[in-house]
């Protein structure tokens, strides 16, 4: 197991390798001049070149893409151009408010298996139905739009909670994140129900259920153990994708919300084509969709033995 | 008490898109506390819809009991509520169903799933429980330490003996075996059919046997009936059954399985196929395949007569008996 660990962790970095690969290339291809960035359109010819050679501009592409890299093993993302500031530390300020804001959207979109159960188990009865309907339009919504529609009714209408920013202490925090949790959160939790019902669907059908009524068990045990356990091996795939994508695309939560998190910076630095900032958002996200990627996969042995005897197999083919 | 199970004049429909099917029509049937009951028929002839009948295991949505009783105990199964089945399941009447690669589930240790059984019928203690997972482990021929093993780590033949495990580790009264060996090679079927065998004549087990192969039946059975398109067409003890077969469908499938004693080059297959369950003809099911159809087998349905104690029979050709 933990050799499978080790080598889906080697095949990792290799992947954000590549993934800065073509993040750098794509950038270096842009129009875009760094120098003319930082020195503004009133520079003359001679102050941009000795600029651009200052910084190594002018250097092959892979000897500035390894720079990047061995720079980048040492914490050092470079210097953002608007503002001087190291750029690991802007996404170092900015990363755990999107961690805590994706995972309380992810904790949100949880309350979709409980719902996928109950419809299953109801199939094709009006609650099933209605439910199933209303998932689709959940699903099917842009979060923005949400972000909007939410802002109008809970902020500005009742005003329970605040329309934007990020609240200090505790109680002003939790409040404030109430509406983009339940922003970001609500497409998972529709998708997170569907998954759910089609598996527990599948699931019902199986021989072990019947094993497990014939032993005289109780319906809910049979729900918990029997049925719930195996149907969820793909709603855990869902979930861990829907982490991923949201550590890195809540850019339009952050924006409607003004949440000072890595999704708000990206949009700005591309705004003020502060390149090394894109670089060191688009890399840290990289990073971070690997591990919830990795994580989930560690998570599918915990839930299914088979799957945790393959890895054993795997782990030891490979290294011995 | 006594624990026989007395099923009477059970009829099960399904509801399908293709219409109303007839899956059991007027089933009767005796199990005898201790004895052992074969039921013999092809695939869809309802044998597997009698035995989830009685488990109260029928699909919801689909499956009607159109009529019938099933007693055990004094009790009809069929009427009871959802806790009451809870008891008898497992504990009164267990169940070994067909295909051991499905029927256990893999996210569970086999212990787990044995020791379960144990847990929803009695109060015992932790320890009590493992010692007894252990035992009945060792019962049906598996070493106890396996039991942290799971259902993917045991062959078929063992993931049945589990599948039995847990059938017989609370003592059951009746034990239905729907096909148990159909999914195992030839070999592992003795041995399963022999484990079985063991443990009921030390649980005093009665036991109603669903398979198709008429030789498990002999081996295995002191009654025997043969159902014919959810119909009982021929019920009696083995040994009658084997000397003085009455049904013409009964020897169709007696001629469809190699004898070793008479040199033939060719087995004799029963020609058509069963009526569809859809349609209720009006005459005898098994007409358009009899060989010795009479005009009357078209016209009305025949109904079971004695022909002699304990050999009932559903054919107009021995209606003068």
């Amino acid at each position: 197991m933990s050799r499978y660990i080790f080598k889906r962790s080697l095949m990792m970095i290799l992947v954000i390798l590549g993934v800065i690969l073509v993040v750098y290339a794509i950038m270096d291809m842009s129009p875009i001049d760094p120098a003319k960035v930082i020195l503004g359109d009133s520079a003359t010819e001679e102050t941009l070149a000795e600029l651009r050679k200052e910084m190594g501009l002018d250097d092959p592409f892979m000897v500035r893409y390894f720079r990047y890299v061995l720079n980048l093993l040492k914490g050092d993302m470079g210097v953002s151009y608007r503002n001087k500031v190291s750029v690991a530390t802007q996404i170092g300020d900015r990363l755990p408010n999107t961690i805590l804001l994706a995972s309380c959207g992810v904790l949100f979109s949880l309350i979709g298996i409980p719902i996928g159960v109950a419809t299953a188990k109801r199939q094709y009865s009006t609650f099933d139905n209605v439910t199933m309907v209303i998932t689709l339009f959940a699903a099917a919504a842009p979060a923005f739009w949400y972000g909007l529609i939410m802002v109008m009714i809970f902020s500005l209408n009742l005003r329970w909670f605040p329309s934007a920013g990020m609240g200090k202490g505790f109680v002003d925090l939790a409040r404030s994140l109430v509406l983009p949790s339940i922003t970001i959160g609500i497409r998972g939790a529709a998708n997170n129900a569907r998954t759910t019902r089609s598996s527990m669907l599948e699931v019902m059908r199986q021989d072990y259920v019947d094993t497990a009524k014939a032993k005289g068990l109780d319906d809910r045990i049979i729900t918990s153990r029997h049925m719930l356990r195996n149907a969820l091996i793909p709603v855990v795939t869902v979930v861990g994708l829907n982490f991923g994508v949201l550590l890195g695309g809540s850019v339009l939560t952050e924006t409607v919300f003004s949440w000072p998190g890595v999704g708000r910076f990206v949009v700005e630095s591309i705004k003020t084509q502060d390149i090394p900032s894109v670089l060191g958002c688009v890399v840290t996200l990289a990073i971070m969709f690997s591990i919830v990627n990795l994580l989930v996969d560690i998570l599918y042995a915990f839930i299914d033995p088979r799957i945790k005897a393959q890895y054993k197999r795997s782990g030891v083919t490979k290294n011995e | 008490m006594n624990s026989d199970l007395i099923i009477k004049n059970l009829s099960v429909n399904y509801q399908t898109d293709d219409g109303l099917v007839y899956a059991l029509d007027q089933v009767d049937l005796l199990i005898k506390e201790g004895s052992s009951h074969g039921l013999v028929g092809e695939t869809g002839a309802g044998k597997t819809t009698l035995a989830k009948s009685v488990m109260r295991l029928l699909p919801e949505r689909t499956a009607r009991v159109i009529s019938g009783e099933v007693y055990y105990q004094g009790k009809d199964l069929l009427k009871e509520d959802m806790a009451a089945i809870r008891n008898i399941r497992g504990e009164q009447i267990a169940m070994v169903f067909q295909d051991p690669m499905t029927s256990l589930n893999p996210v569970l240790t086999v212990g787990e799933q044995i020791a379960e059984a144990i847990e929803v019928h009695g109060e015992l203690s932790k320890s009590e429980v493992q010692q007894k997972v252990g035992e009945i482990l060792e019962m049906v021929g598996i070493p106890a330490d396996r039991a942290e093993e799971y259902p993917h780590q045991f062959s078929g033949g063992m993931k049945q003996r589990v599948v039995i495990a847990i059938a017989l580790v609370c003592n059951p009264k009746v034990l239905i075996a729907d096909e148990p060996t159909t999914a195992l090679d030839v070999t592992i079927q003795a041995q399963v059919l022999e484990t079985i065998k063991e443990l009921r004549q030390k649980l005093n087990t009665s036991m109603l046997l669903i398979t198709h192969d008429l030789g498990v039946v002999a081996q295995n059975c002191e009654h025997v009936s043969v159902m014919y398109a959810g119909e009982i067409v021929e019920s009696a003890s083995v040994k009658e059954i084997f000397s003085g077969m009455k049904h013409p469908y009964t020897k169709g499938l007696f001629n469809s399985i190699p004898k070793i004693n008479v040199n033939v080059t060719r087995l004799i297959p029963i020609s058509g196929l069963m009526p569809d369950p859809t349609q209720k003809p009006q005459g005898c099911k098994f007409a358009d395949r009899c060989p010795q159809m009479m005009a009357i087998c078209l016209k009305s349905k025949p109904e079971l007569k004695e022909v002699s104690p304990e050999h009932h029979v559903r054919c107009y050709l021995y209606d003068s008996i």
